[in-house]
């Protein structure tokens, strides 16, 4: 009995001092936060460039550059205090480089990267400019996915689950299918910086609570849209080959040089997953619209509806992620099939080239 | 008063005889139940099912009533599980939102169709064999990865974050979960952890607080937590509270509703309730088995399904949660000495009483605390004494892994089909592939016959046959079959005249006391040989022991004793026993007339089998606790040697203690006070040749072996340690009885020479032996009645009358002597029997 005894009070004193241990890792990882928060922020080349346009700085009422340029007049805001300057800042430097690219020091983005399977995806690749897409003469683009107008119009009921879906959440599902990756808990200061990043956006274009904005959201491309041909994958691997390949390349694993991503991936690993609106087998309305309203980068507009679906139709054929909702099966099955497809499409176009 | 209620409620059993003082004991345990699993029952509410706490304890309350009302075991207790609620949430959160009034509804949906499902396996009877095929290795596998899972899906609520996720497999998600405590959780809701965790773990080793760690761990971090919130203000920690239960009355009526948009949605949540069904009903049928082991009643799988159903779909009208077979307060009751089903109807009234008078005591429990609950319930679920069991057979080892690896890799539910499938196949595995031996022309088999193994041992066997030119053998004697096609296939074999088959059971019945079950003549198999003889053929058989006969199970054979004695055998002629030797060493020429099969088997071995299960059968069907351990304690020597009616007094004065690994038994040198058998489990036997001198390990004992007799016998101090090194049971019989039936074994059974005196003064002789034994020679006047019949024609005797028992060697007429005792005739058994009996003997055929 006696022996026993010891054994127990032996593991039990192991057991109190790993929960010690415990404790104080956490009493560290907590000051190491607090003190990034009180950290200057250094900014991407971007969000310097952007967030100086808008005239961001500490004060104690805040009025936009770009609105006092754009109509002469500007509304007066309740300004910022240096920590809600320090969120934004880190807010865009989170939307501009998820991946922490640009920075050596990974809680600068608060360990972000950690959210993200693969290397590739980053918020500005869909929400291009920062959030922010604007053409030449600072207008605000059809269909760019505007953070702020996403914001203003944020906390309303989903549209495909019909529940109220807060914009932090919204943002989980970009990181769980769009990156393919893990959920940041709903209290992480990442969530609360990209948030505070685009209530800032919408304060400097003066965007009004619950209004709808044409960049909000992708304008989607319906079957309506088209002369009726039909979508067809083959025509749209053709367009893709032609006009998108040269970016994304011809498996669509995207272009990375000295590990930097220059044009990111559409399929394969590293791209957004099956539980993905993006994907076109969820809904084949979403990546048209992007696709016709986004792509390609400088020629923005330039493909009919018809050519938009038929792309978005042939890069949901090509193999990429499950995601964790489909279970374990279906990952294993879609880690079999990257492995497998794009091995015998580039064995198949060899031949082809012999023919020729 | 007490004993008129307790026989009117008939809560105790058939054997009431419960005094004020067992009374007083049954509603402390009572108490101490309620007070374990209210904090059990809060915490898997609210943490894992996310429902209001008062699902849990209303599952505590009318759980436990209703199962110790609908099943008869009497320690068995129901009640809220961990597992069970955390199949709701995991269910339900991808569904539902959390706190909405359609998340209670489709919660106690899916306890009615749980419940539903339950039912199914109670009307279709051979459904629930299905769970008499999962092993222990299955079980526990599944038990040890939920365990892990209740640990990982508690991370967030120890420190204080919101649940983050629906989706519950992937390990990286848990990874996650503790890397944003770390992070960014909320540190007073990690220091109420800790405290309530230290507080646990640090109580569970004082063994008075043993059982109430939990609730003083609650206790703890409670206060703990009120501590800070009036130091700091409560909207500085924010540290989520337990909900306000003051609204909870006694019962909290509820109707699962079912409409028509609810549909998809309830389809979703099937699965969801089939696991719950099969869980449920996996752990409540795993309990039933262990009690069944431990205890000596019995009750069936079929009412335990029965009573989880019905009371399920009871419980999603009463607001609670499912309920199953609590394994963690079942052996607090069981170590308490429990003995009624007084002990869960008190636990119920307690918890209600409290519920109902304090429920403001509940609402300030911290949720961090209730979290470290569930990691506590999650760590006792991994016990590595059982998982180091596992492991010391490979295929066990692997079919564990399987199982325990499916909960992280499938989730719950795949979890769930997944070990059900496991379990399936392990089993048909086992089936279709008995273990085949060749050695030369014989081919052995063990396992079953049947159409299923009937491929795999017929390409073995017609692989052999093309090997041998001459006839091969296939030994039966460890296989067994009931099936048409295999005895099909055995008489083609036959007939083929490519084999002979040795040990089939028509054969043996041929030549085995009638009365003997499967069981018994399988062992006598063991013991006998058997010889297969061509045509002509001749062999020379030698005497292995005094004891050993021939008997001729097909075929003529001639024998010729090296005394010159010739004889010629036939089935018939040998069923009684013509002791073919004499002495040992004798030998014998056989020569076989036609081809033949001849057995040689040691007497002794048949006349011991007989009455040991003629003694297992006079037990009677109460006390199969009894004739399990009888069956048990074969093995041990020391017992087998006793005459046969002071063995049974002395398994039934047995007591049954439970042991842990590592745990001392006796020590060397010490006082000897009571003698022991190894029910289950392993020890080792450590001897020091002088007293502080360095023990050495002699040799290690299992189960059926005995120890400690030699301090009892003579009286001197203990010779060796005894140290478990595996968990389990032994019996334990103490010195006074050991001494008492050790002595009284001697009366019932006397001298030849004192029986003679006995007879002239007018005791009456009873023959206990076959007829065919009898035949040969019997005592003059003598009664013949055989043992396997006796106990039926008992009234033949006449009650005045003594009468004097015997038999062949004196072992079944020792039985017989304790049966005509109980019926309280006087009886006295012959020692040695007819074979030490020197006066005169006649043989009634003549």
């Amino acid at each position: 009995m006696r022996q026993s005894t010891t054994t127990q009070l032996v593991s039990g004193g192991i057991t109190i001092l790993l929960l010690a241990g415990l404790y104080l890792l956490a009493v560290f990882k907590h000051e190491e936060r607090q003190e990034q928060r009180e950290n200057e922020v250094k900014l991407t080349s971007g969000c310097q460039q952007k967030l100086d346009d808008y005239g961001l700085k500490a004060d104690r009422v805040y009025q936009s550059k770009y609105r006092l340029r754009r109509t002469g007049a500007a509304n007066i805001h309740t300004g910022y205090s240096p920590e809600d300057v320090r969120a934004i800042q880190r807010g865009c430097n989170i939307v501009d480089d998820l991946l922490g690219q640009d920075t050596d020091d990974r809680l600068k983005r608060w360990n972000s990267d950690r959210f993200v399977r693969g290397t590739h995806t980053s918020c500005d690749q869909c929400h291009q400019g920062i959030g922010d897409k604007q053409n030449a003469d600072g207008d605000r683009l059809v269909g760019s996915i505007g953070l702020a107008a996403s914001w203003v119009n944020s906390d309303t009921y989903d549209r495909v689950t019909g529940l109220l879906l807060p914009f932090e959440m919204r943002q989980m599902q970009c990181f769980i299918n769009s990156s393919n990756g893990y959920k940041p808990n709903i209290n992480n200061d990442l969530l609360r910086d990209i948030t505070a990043y685009s209530r800032f956006l919408a304060a400097a274009l003066n965007l009004k609570i619950q209004h709808r904005y044409p960049e909000q959201g992708v304008t989607e491309v319906t079957i309506t849209d088209t002369q009726r041909s039909g979508d067809d994958y083959i025509r749209g691997g053709e367009i893709y080959r032609e006009k998108c390949s040269v970016c994304h390349g011809r498996n669509g694993h995207g272009t990375v040089v000295n590990d930097r991503v220059i044009f990111p991936a559409v399929a394969g690993p590293n791209a957004f997953n099956l539980q993905s609106r993006n994907y076109f087998g969820t809904s084949d309305t979403i990546l048209p619209g992007f696709i016709c309203h986004n792509m390609p980068l400088g020629q923005e507009g330039s493909l009919q509806p018809q050519e938009c679906r038929d792309i978005a139709y042939y890069i949901g054929t090509l193999p990429r992620a499950a995601g964790d909702k489909a279970g374990p099966l279906a990952a294993l099955w879609q880690q079999l099939m990257m492995a497998v497809i794009p091995a015998l499409i580039s064995a198949f176009e060899n031949e082809d080239m012999v023919d020729g | 008063m007490v004993n008129y209620l307790l026989d009117k409620l008939n809560l105790t059993g058939p054997q009431t005889g419960l005094t004020r003082q067992d009374f007083t004991n049954e509603l402390l345990i009572g108490l101490t139940i309620a007070f374990t699993a209210l904090p059990q029952a809060i915490a898997f509410s609210t943490t894992l099912a996310g429902l209001p706490p008062y699902f849990g304890i209303y599952a505590a309350i009318w759980g436990v009533l209703l199962t110790a009302v609908l099943n008869s075991s009497k320690v068995f207790l129901g009640g809220p599980n961990s597992t069970l609620s955390a199949v709701i949430g995991v269910t339900l959160l991808p569904i539902v939102p959390q706190f909405s009034t359609e998340y209670i509804n489709y919660a106690l949906l899916l306890v009615l169709i749980a419940g539903l499902i339950q039912a199914m396996f109670f009307i279709f009877r051979p459904l629930s064999r299905l769970f008499d095929l999962m092993s222990e290795a299955v079980i526990n596998g599944m038990i040890c990865g939920i365990g892990l899972f209740l640990i990982f899906k508690s991370i967030t609520a120890f420190g204080g974050l919101p649940i983050n996720t629906e989706i519950e497999w992937p390990l990286m998600i848990a990874w996650h979960s503790l890397l944003a405590v770390l992070e960014i959780g909320n540190l007073y809701a990690l220091q109420i952890g800790i405290i309530t965790l230290i507080t646990i773990i640090f109580t569970h080793t004082i063994k008075p607080l043993k059982n109430w760690s939990i609730l003083l761990g609650i206790i703890a971090g409670t206060f703990y937590s009120q501590h800070i919130s009036t130091v700091y203000g409560i909207e500085n920690i924010l540290i989520e509270q337990t909900a306000n239960l003051s609204v909870v009355g006694m019962v909290l009526p509820s109707i699962p509703t079912l409409s028509q948009e609810s549909m998809p949605d309830i389809i979703a949540i099937i699965p969801g309730a089939i696991t719950i069904a099969l869980l449920g009903l996996m752990q409540t049928v795993a309990a039933t088995r262990r009690i069944n082991q431990i205890t000596s009643q019995h009750t069936t799988n079929t009412e335990s399904i029965a009573a989880d159903s019905l009371t399920n779909c009871s419980l999603s009208f009463l607001s609670a949660l499912p309920s199953c077979a609590s394994f963690n307060r079942m052996s607090v009751m069981h170590s308490m000495h429990a003995k009624t089903r007084i002990v869960p109807i008190t636990s119920a009234v307690f918890l209600l009483a409290f519920v109902l008078f304090f429920p403001e005591l509940i609402a300030i429990i911290p949720v961090p605390a209730m979290a470290a609950v569930i990691i506590i319930v999650g760590v006792r679920m991994i016990k590595w004494s059982e998982i180091r069991q596992h492991f010391s057979s490979k295929s066990e080892g692997f079919i564990f892994s399987a199982a325990f690896l499916s909960v992280p890799v499938f989730g719950l539910f795949g979890a769930v089909v997944f070990g059900s499938l496991l379990a399936l196949l392990h089993f048909n595995w086992r089936k279709l592939h008995p273990e085949i031996t060749v050695e030369n022309d014989v081919i052995k088999i063990q396992g079953s016959l049947y159409y299923g193994s009937l491929p795999y041992v017929q390409s073995k066997v017609n692989e052999a046959i093309k090997k041998n030119t001459s006839a091969i053998t296939i030994d039966l004697r460890n296989a067994s079959y009931d099936d048409a096609e295999a005895e099909r296939w055995l008489n083609e074999i036959q007939t083929k005249g490519a084999s002979k088959v040795v040990g089939s059971t028509q054969m043996l019945s041929a030549f085995m006391p009638q009365s003997l079950n499967n069981e018994r003549r399988r062992e006598l198999l063991d013991n006998a040989r058997f010889f297969p003889l061509n045509e002509g053929e001749s062999s020379t058989l030698l005497a292995d022991g005094d004891n050993d006969c021939i008997r001729v199970i097909s075929g003529t054979v001639k024998i010729q004793r090296n005394d010159g004695f010739t004889q010629e055998l036939k089935p018939e002629k040998t069923r009684g026993c013509p002791c073919s030797f004499r002495h040992k060493g004798d030998s014998l020429i056989v020569h076989a007339e036609e081809a033949s099969l001849i057995c040689q088997l040691d007497q002794d071995e048949v006349d011991f089998l007989v009455s040991w299960q003629e003694l297992s059968r006079s037990l009677g069907r109460q006390d199969s606790e009894i004739e399990r351990r009888m069956d048990k304690i074969q093995k041990s020597l020391l017992l087998r040697s006793l005459p046969m009616e002071t063995l049974q007094e002395a398994v039934s004065r047995m007591q049954s203690i439970s042991v842990k690994s590592g745990e001392v038994i006796i020590r060397q040198w010490d006082e000897g006070d009571s003698f022991y058998v190894i029910d289950n489990g392993e020890a080792e036997v450590w001897r020091e040749e002088f007293q502080g001198d360095e023990a050495e390990m002699v040799v290690a004992i299992s189960a059926g072996e005995s120890f400690g007799e030699d301090a009892l016998l003579t009286g001197s101090s203990r010779n060796a340690t005894i140290k478990m090194i595996t968990d389990g049971i032994l019996l334990k019989l103490n010195k006074k009885d050991f001494n008492e039936l050790l002595s009284s074994s001697i009366f019932h059974e006397q001298e030849p020479a004192i029986i003679k005196a006995m007879i002239e003064n007018g005791y009456k002789l009873l023959d206990v032996r076959y007829e065919e034994e009898a035949y040969e020679s019997q005592i003059p006047n003598s009664t013949l009645i055989p043992l396997f019949d006796l106990r039926r024609r008992l009234d033949e005797l006449v009650p005045t009358d003594r009468y004097v028992v015997y038999c062949r060697s004196g072992k079944r007429s020792t039985v017989g002597a304790m049966l005509l005792s109980q019926r309280g005739i006087e009886a006295i058994s012959l020692k040695g029997g007819i074979l030490g009996w020197p006066y005169e003997t006649v043989s009634p055929i003549q």
